[in-house]
């Protein structure tokens, strides 16, 4: 009899000891959203317009790739005239340039001490590497591909984004051709009509992968995806971050569209500089190796998609 | 204590059962919240399972001992021959109704025909989110991994209907190689010529009854339960994709109502019962075991009694067609077949020309009887078979289709179990006289034996 008194007592004591520790439950505080791609440019152009004021001395010691840039007080940086959303774009409702690309870049100009600027004139990728070539611009920081073609004009740094290759392949169109079961093996042996931005790197891409497509050029990637979608074409060709994009940011694509990531090839993104300028390029990797490190979370492909375009990178 | 228990299989009693099992199903979130259970409709779902696997236990003996003994039994009557022909041109031409209404459907009705961005973008992030129709990943370079071979198709419908093995076939549970064999080993007992053929068609026909006898008892349970099934059932259903798709459901379902009715009137006339609701109350213990089960052969032994003991057909031709018809006569899957692939031609807006209808036509027939003997989700994929020659991608549509299944799968069932009583109930003659038994005087070469025996 007693026994079963002091049990009682036990699991009441138990009882309120149980509802206590729920009771002191704190809630989780809420978390603190990362600022948006605008409003870390401006906090960054900011940062930029403070740092370049002040002038600077004493660079008799600095090789004269470096004191061209750092007298002039400014770095002037190439890009395509075309946004390149999410590298580099006009905000909707300020219309300032923001995007990946324009937050290294003053981050950059912003080490160096000198102020950002940003040159548009070329309107493709290869002329970015053109003005590079020329010296109009001192780093092509364009969403630019490393490839060998390329590397023969100009130099350039480490890739601070690594893209796999990829195809968006209308269904419709697909089916006419191949079976969905063997899409592996009709992607080695590729035949149909393949649609790329002319003057990228996707035009070399697909002459030493795709050897038997019919590869058509498009002036911009916006008309290669409007072919796709008109069946004009069976796929367009270009990076992974890209083909997500359109997956997730056009009407009914996931139903008229089949994504195909190539594991075993890459798109590395990188900067280039003249091939007179090996110390920029050495400074530029000495930069990104810490940049990159600070920076590796944000700069995987569903981040990426996520921040810029406001939807789950599912990938 | 007969009469109470009779009670539980009036239409009243089942149809209220349906009705309080999909009410638990409906309100499975509040009810599972107040019982503080974890999935409430999940819980009574397991009895029945129990159920369901109980009534599929003898299926397989009983369509092996139902097509034996009464094939046998018709090839030494004189009609034999007459009535397989009778089976042949009924079932067929039923194949071929079916298939036109649901092109008929499909056609004017437009399943996938100007569906809003609100359904589209719900359709959408269900195909991105699933495995298969995602993006694929795959290498230029390297060895290549052989491609999965898929399990379907025409080759291999055909190969599956001869057993290697009929022991295998009976374990693997294979109603096509069943039946095959059910076929071949009646007419090898209608070919023998002595006592030994009639001792084998009464032992068959023994055994069937037993196994009859068997489920017959437990549908007696039948309220108890589809109130499991149907709980079980509606709670899996998935509401956002139930009203993305509520065009092709809807119109599904009005194709199979209409159907229904017609299959209704052709048993009225058949059944020579004068009263059609009487009809109704008759079939509907099948009726409401194909919704709730969503297994054709387990309603299989429910659907043979309702036409023998009920309607008074006669006994054998019904043990012959039935089975038989249940396994290749399947007008629910071309039904659905017929009105899934105009949906899948009208989302990728192709415009289908006269010889398009031809191939759809053919395809939806074979792709629905490949299906045979086979049910559930694995019966989606061999539309395939009716998308691939139109040059149709099937992949997408194969997600959302199967995400709407639950709410199709127990109005396929439904269609094709009853469009086969109807279509027996066309092949079959009423009853005459009973005879159950077969005498061995029917035998020629068995009195000869019994002679030999006297002498």
């Amino acid at each position: 009899m007693r026994g079963i008194k002091y049990l009682w007592r036990l699991a009441l004591c138990a009882a309120v000891l149980l509802s206590c520790g729920r009771r002191a439950e704190v809630p989780l505080p809420e978390q603190v959203s990362a600022p948006g791609p605008l409003a870390v440019v401006r906090q960054l152009e900011e940062e930029n317009k403070q740092r370049s004021s002040v002038a600077m001395t004493g660079l008799r010691s600095y090789p004269k790739e470096m004191r061209t840039i750092l007298e002039r007080g400014r770095i002037v940086f190439g890009m395509t005239a075309a946004d390149q959303k999410p590298f580099f774009y006009k905000d909707e409702q300020t219309g300032r340039l923001i995007g990946l690309d324009v937050e290294l870049a003053y981050s950059i100009a912003n080490r160096l001490g000198v102020r950002a600027v940003f040159n548009r004139e070329a309107t493709s990728f290869d002329g970015v590497v053109l003005k590079v070539v020329r010296k109009e611009v001192d780093v092509a920081l364009s969403k630019l591909s490393r490839t060998t073609r390329r590397s023969a004009l100009v130099r350039f740094t480490r890739p601070y984004i690594t893209f796999r290759q990829a195809l968006l392949l209308n269904r419709l169109e697909l089916a006419k051709v191949s079976s969905e079961d063997n899409l592996p093996l009709f992607i080695r042996r590729f035949t149909g009509t393949m649609a790329v931005i002319e003057n990228s790197s996707y035009v070399g891409y697909a002459g030493v992968n795709f050897p038997n497509a019919l590869v058509k050029t498009y002036a911009t990637w916006g008309e290669c995806v409007d072919a796709l979608f008109a069946g004009a074409v069976l796929a367009v060709y270009r990076d992974e971050g890209e083909i997500l994009i359109v997956n997730e940011t056009r009407e009914n694509s996931a139903i008229l569209m089949k994504p195909v990531f190539i594991n075993d090839t890459q798109d590395p993104i990188a900067m280039a500089v003249s091939h007179e300028a090996p110390l920029l390029e050495a400074w530029l990797n000495t930069f990104l190796e810490e940049y990159l490190l600070q920076n590796s979370e944000e700069l995987t492909v569903g981040r990426i998609v996520k921040k810029h375009f406001g939807q789950g990178g599912g990938i | 204590m007969r009469r109470r228990a009779a009670l539980l299989k009036h239409p009243l009693v089942i149809l209220a059962s349906v009705a309080v099992g999909s009410l638990i199903g409906l309100c499975n979130a509040p009810i599972s919240a107040f019982l503080g259970m974890g999935n409430f409709a999940k819980t009574i779902a397991v009895p029945g399972q129990i159920y369901l696997f109980y009534l599929q236990m003898t299926v397989i003996p009983i369509i092996i001992t139902a097509i034996a003994s009464s094939l046998a039994r018709l090839m030494r009557s004189r009609s034999g021959e007459g009535y397989i022909r009778r089976i042949v041109v009924v079932f067929v031409s039923g194949i071929v109704i079916t298939a036109a209404a649901a092109m008929l459907v499909g056609a004017l009705g437009q399943p996938g025909a100007g569906l809003d961005k609100s359904t589209r973008g719900v359709l959408t992030s269900l195909i991105s989110s699933g495995p298969q129709t995602g993006a694929l990943e795959v290498t230029l370079s390297g060895a290549m991994l052989p491609a999965a071979a898929r399990e379907e198709g025409l080759a291999v419908f055909f190969t599956s209907m001869v057993p290697a093995n009929i022991f295998s076939a009976l374990s693997l549970g294979s109603t096509m190689a069943v039946v095959f064999f059910s076929i071949t080993f009646g007419v090898a007992i209608g070919f023998l010529k002595n006592e030994s053929a009639a001792f084998l068609i009464n032992f068959l026909s023994a055994l069937f009854e037993a196994f009859q006898k068997l489920v017959g008892a437990s549908l007696y349970l039948l309220p108890f339960g589809l109130v499991c099934l149907m709980a079980g059932q509606i709670a899996e259903v998935g509401i956002q994709v139930f009203t993305a798709m509520s065009k092709f459901i809807v119109l599904y379902c009005i194709g199979t109502g209409v159907l229904f009715v017609l299959c209704t009137m052709v048993i009225w006339q058949r059944s020579g019962i004068r009263n059609p609701l009487k009809v109704l109350s008759f079939v509907f213990e099948p009726a409401m075991l194909a919704l709730a089960t969503r297994n054709s052969m387990a309603v299989l032994p429910s659907a043979i009694t309702c036409l023998e003991r009920d309607m008074g057909f006669d006994k054998n031709q019904i043990n012959l067609t039935l089975p038989l018809g249940m396994t290749l006569g399947r007008f629910g899957n071309i039904f659905y077949f017929g009105i899934a692939v105009f949906f899948v031609a009208q989302i990728y807006e192709t415009d289908l020309g006269l010889m398009s209808y031809v191939v759809i036509f053919i395809g939806i027939i074979l792709a629905g009887t490949a299906t045979a003997g086979a049910s559930g989700i694995v019966t989606i994929s061999v539309i395939s078979i009716a998308l691939v020659p139109l040059r149709l991608p099937v992949e997408a549509v194969l997600v959302i289709l199967m995400a709407i299944d639950p709410i199709i799968d127990p109005f396929r069932t439904l269609l094709l179990v009853y469009a086969n009583v109807a279509a027996t109930a066309v092949v079959a003659d009423r009853r005459q006289n009973k005879t159950a038994q077969v005498t061995i005087k029917e035998f020629p070469g068995g009195r000869n034996g019994e002679n030999g025996h006297g002498g």
